[in-house]
């Protein structure tokens, strides 16, 4: 459980943690979605040279993205293996009983992996160097344009941030019933499935009627300090636009152009 | 010797910018049926050290030999269930660790975990229910409609129903009203006298000055003292030092020193103060 590093904040001081929050969030999109041009290898080349480079100016340690694709490395096997089998196009590359295997799928197989561990890679570094609230905070910002119709954009923000406030707790309260009921006798790594359903149902249990707890507890300091999710605000954390903000996002543009153009081409 | 510690270590997240050095190098021998009060400061180890004596965190460094039962950074037995049975710890505000539907299968969880059939489970169970002052009428109430402090016995007998030779308990009585908190202590002296080894970890120095024998002060990840109650109660620069109080009577009684009498510091209750005193005032 400590070692859980998707989605994990982590305090370091680099020339990343100091961008602007709505930059990073922005990003993140575009870069997201040019993962998905089909800019063959030298595209993807390209896109994982920016993202290494992204990773070490952010100043994470490579084995910290590991852990993070660790966790996601049986989906991915997943998809692969389902691509190689059940994409039929191009010439047979390899050919046993009823199971064939063209060129076309192995190509896409790869993009498919590459395309994935991109992802985690971008993602985590985002949540990785931006703190939570600063997230919330960005998100808030990039999202205010749609308050004109309607949009709640002050209580989706709130929703969020309390939900990421409470992770770190819930994961603390979860180890601290786990631990208590390691010391009634129940191993949560072994045993028969009924058992195994069994120890799961005496975490479960106990973990939801803290949590609800938890939220009536809040709601109910929440409303006797007078919140009001109507009412205007204003904020003490301002952010400022900053021309290292300016600059990465000429970057990530030239990026993403590049890879458009090498897509059409 | 019922628990032994040797230069034991203990680093939270190791390699990580989150990496915590918890304890450094505990040394620590507490014998059979001891009942040892466990203090100090918040962050000063005192819940790592207990984690560690049925196994719940491993050592990093050094070497925890509970009953018997070793314990080294690299080498553990195979199923640490023996040890959990033997060491029954209750962490603070225990009735988090409810789940079940009635009151009776929740205490009979623990011993069915060790192995123990229904029945037997069972009819322990409404023996440590009494002991802790519930009665067979609750055996089938749902638990969370209980009152905080009844789930809190609830959630003790849970652990007693293990049968432990070990009970350690942290902060058993924090929130809980003074009669509930006497009640808890008695209970707990009561197990002790039966030959088990009681550790409480505590910051009511009055429960602690009337219940236990021993004392043991982390500060800062180490063990600084481990002696008898009465006799740390005379160290009274340090544990001011520590910013850790008095029990109310030997305060009491140091303040009366100081105004010219002579009473023995390691007096427990009160009518032996106002023996001491009338002594002094007739002389």
């Amino acid at each position: 459980m400590n070692n859980m590093m998707i989605g994990r904040y982590l305090p370091l001081d680099s020339f990343i943690h100091k961008l602007d929050p709505r930059l990073k969030i922005g990003s993140l999109l575009i870069l997201l979605v040019s993962v998905f041009f089909d800019a063959g290898f030298l595209g993807y080349g390209i896109l994982g040279l920016f993202v290494i480079l992204l990773l070490i100016l952010s100043k994470l340690k490579f084995s910290q993205i590991l852990k993070a694709i660790k966790p996601m490395l049986f989906m991915i096997l997943f998809l692969a293996v389902f691509n190689l089998f059940f994409i039929q196009r191009g010439n047979i590359v390899f050919q046993f009983w009823i199971i064939k295997i063209y060129d076309q799928a192995i190509i896409q197989t790869l993009y498919i992996f590459i395309r994935l561990v991109l992802i985690i890679m971008m993602t985590t570094i985002l949540t990785a160097t931006t703190k939570p609230l600063d997230l919330t905070l960005g998100l808030e910002h990039l999202l205010s344009p749609f308050k004109k119709i309607g949009f709640p954009t002050h209580e989706v923000a709130m929703m969020i941030s309390i939900a990421l406030r409470f992770i770190p707790t819930l994961l603390e309260e979860t180890q601290r019933i786990m631990k208590a009921q390691a010391s009634r006798g129940v191993e949560f790594s072994e045993g028969s499935l009924k058992e195994k359903i069994l120890s799961i149902v005496s975490l479960i249990i106990p973990l939801f009627i803290s949590a609800f707890q938890r939220a009536e507890d809040l709601a109910n300091a929440m409303e006797s300090r007078n919140y009001n999710p109507e009412a205007e605000r204003t904020r003490y954390k301002q952010l400022h636009w900053q021309v290292s903000d300016s600059l990465a996002f000429t970057c990530v543009l030239l990026v993403t152009g590049t890879l458009i153009t090498l897509s059409l081409i | 010797m019922s628990i032994e510690f040797k230069s034991v270590e203990h680093t939270y997240s190791p390699d990580t910018p989150f990496a915590y050095h918890a304890l450094k190098g505990v040394d620590l021998k507490i014998k059979k049926g001891t009942m040892c009060a466990l203090i100090g400061h918040t962050g000063s180890g005192k819940s790592t050290l207990i984690q560690h004596i049925n196994a719940l965190l491993l050592p990093t460094a050094g070497e925890v030999n509970i009953e018997d039962v070793i314990i080294t950074a690299t080498d553990k037995p195979s199923s640490l269930k023996g040890l959990r049975k033997k060491a029954g710890l209750v962490f603070q505000f225990p009735e988090y660790q409810l789940f079940e539907e009635t009151i009776l299968k929740d205490v009979i969880f623990g011993p069915k975990n060790f192995g123990a059939t229904e029945e037997e489970a069972t009819s322990i169970a409404k023996e440590v229910l009494s002991l802790v002052g519930l009665d067979e009428s609750y055996l089938e109430r749902s638990p969370f409609e209980l009152s905080g402090g009844q789930k809190r016995r609830v959630a003790i007998a849970g652990i007693l129903a293990m049968e432990p030779e070990i009970l350690v308990l942290d902060e058993p009585t924090a929130g809980l009203d003074p009669q509930g908190a006497k009640d808890m202590l008695d209970l707990f002296k009561r197990i002790n006298e039966t030959g088990k080894t009681v550790i409480i970890v505590s910051h009511d120095m009055d429960q602690v000055l009337s219940y236990c024998d021993e004392v043991i002060v982390m500060n800062k990840g180490k063990v600084e003292e481990h002696v008898a109650t009465s006799e740390l109660f005379e160290k009274v620069d340090y544990l001011s030092s520590l910013s850790i109080d008095l029990p109310t009577i030997t305060s009491f009684i140091h303040q009366l020193n100081q105004n010219g009498f002579h009473i023995d510091h390691s007096i427990k209750n009160l009518n032996e103060l106002a023996k001491a005193i009338r002594g002094e005032i007739n002389e």
